[in-house]
């Protein structure tokens, strides 16, 4: 049996191509009266951890992603139909650039570019 | 490289890399102002970081997770938030004190004023990070480092009292300014168990990806490195003690330290005193500002590793540029580095139990360490020391910052 605190919850989450995404900063359940609860995702991104520690917290960082004006900024849902458990970490069946979880890691690489001996 | 030169190496740049800004003045100041008395706190300082390296190695040889990502998958976020939220602000003080640190040694071999250095030692600093492999990091640093050793060589060459010497292991309330000698005890735990080299081995563990099998090399390297570098504190304690404390002489800054190198080597002990300060202190920085980036990345499950090229680990370089950036522009405001370093002390021991506590949880989880579990007499002796180092700093520091 999978235990979501444990085997999913803060697991690392790589994409498709073994590339870090995040953690599994949250995640979303359905409950249907007489089945037993449903993992639906798992969520990645700031607000969504932020939310972790208060609800009013995630709304702030929420709304300064979307002023500083990241792609993604809401928190991404990864449907865990697409999601592989694996003993250390989750493997997602998604490209990391098309989740917008890398948008800050592809901006900061395009200035790191710039730096001599940038590697 | 083959396991015996790899473990040979750890211990040889645990030695090089044990002492900084922390544990220089600390036990200078212990030295020069209750002589041998406090060398049971090094020993004993030393025996707690040794145990709680091998655990976080042990870990990381095992689960493959480092202590902050270990931390947050058996703690989750809201819990983790304490530990790393102190770890990182210790970073950030105490990387303003080891740059200060540096740059105070080079005021020392040229009269430039400190604050002047700081930027070009924090640019220093910035590029052996953008430059170098976790190698060139670790072992480079490390082996030059044992410069330091230059303290083990002055205090036997002053040929203390073996007695007395001896007599400092055993722990004594002395019969005046008993706050000042219980806030300098706790000071030197703090200088040697600094949450910053906790994460930095375990991380260190998976960058050089050693595994279970290579348990005993992260044991040896533990109590082997810590073990010895922790000589080279006793040196500088045993060195103030000779030749300061007969002086009467306060080591209120580094320069006022950096007599005690006189007697043994003459005109060169100031420029030898200045170059361990120096590069025990950049070294230091080095590593705490690479620490403060494992923490983050870590914890939130990006790519890192300073073997990585930087621009597919970015957000990890970012993290540690802007590291040594706030440290520069707090460091060029003119900081007393040795205040902040006391602060970056006092920080550590009160904050001590919640990076160690949930630490001996997972190292007695399986899941994490499988059949490697601790025994009960580790767990409970770490625990107690953690606790009662904690409320005793809580008593101490603001007795002695009231002025005892």
């Amino acid at each position: 049996m999978l235990k979501v605190v444990g085997d999913v919850l803060d697991k690392p989450v790589f994409d498709r191509s073994g590339r870090p995404i995040g953690r599994a900063d949250g995640i979303t359940m359905s409950i249907v009266d007489g089945q037993p609860p449903r993992l639906e995702s798992v969520v990645l991104g700031p607000a969504a951890l932020a939310e972790r520690v208060s609800r009013r917290l995630g709304s702030w960082v929420a709304t300064w992603e979307r002023r500083l004006g990241f792609a993604g900024a809401d928190p991404v849902a990864l449907p865990f139909t697409r999601i592989e458990v694996k003993p250390l970490h989750l493997e997602a069946d998604v490209a990391a650039a098309d989740t917008g979880l890398v948008a800050l890691e592809q901006k900061i690489q395009r200035w790191l570019a710039r730096i001599p001996g940038s590697r | 490289m083959g396991k015996i030169t790899s473990l040979i190496l750890g211990v040889v740049t645990s030695i090089g890399g044990f002492v900084e800004a922390g544990s220089i003045s600390t036990s200078a100041q212990a030295g020069a102002e209750f002589g041998f008395s406090l060398l049971w706190a090094i020993a004993l300082a030393a025996l707690i970081v040794a145990m709680l390296s091998e655990m976080t190695g042990r870990v990381a040889c095992v689960s493959r997770r480092s202590m902050a990502a270990a931390v947050r998958e058996r703690f989750g976020v809201p819990f983790q938030l304490v530990p790393l939220a102190g770890e990182l602000s210790i970073d950030a003080v105490l990387l303003t004190a080891e740059l200060g640190g540096a740059a105070i040694a080079l005021k020392m071999l040229t009269g430039i004023a400190f604050p002047w250095w700081v930027v070009p030692v924090g640019a220093a600093a910035w590029l052996v990070l953008w430059l170098g492999g976790f190698g060139v990091i670790e072992d480079g640093i490390g082996l030059l480092g044992l410069v330091t050793l230059s303290f083990v060589v002055a205090a036997y060459w002053l040929h203390p009292s073996a007695t007395e010497v001896v007599r400092g292991f055993l722990p004594q309330l002395p019969a005046d300014n008993r706050v000042r000698y219980a806030f300098l005890a706790v000071g030197i735990v703090g200088a040697t168990v600094s949450p910053y080299l906790l994460n930095f081995y375990s991380s260190g563990i998976i960058e050089e990806k050693l595994g279970e099998p290579e348990l005993w090399i992260n044991r040896t390297t533990a109590y082997g490195g810590m073990g010895l570098g922790s000589v080279v504190s006793m040196g500088v304690l045993i060195t103030a003690a000779v030749v300061l404390k007969p002086a009467g002489v306060q080591v209120d800054s580094y320069e006022s330290a950096a007599v005690m190198f006189e007697p043994v080597f003459g005109a060169w002990g100031t420029a030898l005193f200045a170059a361990s300060l120096g590069v025990g202190c950049f070294g230091a920085a080095v590593e705490i500002a690479l620490n403060a980036a494992y923490a983050v990345a870590q914890s939130l499950g990006w790519s890192w590793g300073a073997d990585k090229p930087r621009r597919q680990a970015a957000r990890f370089t970012a993290v540690f540029s802007l590291m040594l950036l706030l440290a520069v522009i707090v460091g060029v405001l003119g900081f007393d580095p040795l205040q902040l370093t006391q602060i970056a002390l006092a920080l550590t021991v009160v904050l001590m139990p919640a990076v160690v506590l949930p630490f001996l949880v997972l190292v007695n989880n399986p899941a994490f360490v499988r059949r490697h579990t601790s025994g009960p007499i580790g767990n409970v002796a770490l625990a107690a020391l953690t606790i009662a180092g904690a409320l005793m700093a809580i008593v101490v520091i603001p007795l002695e910052l009231m002025g005892g």
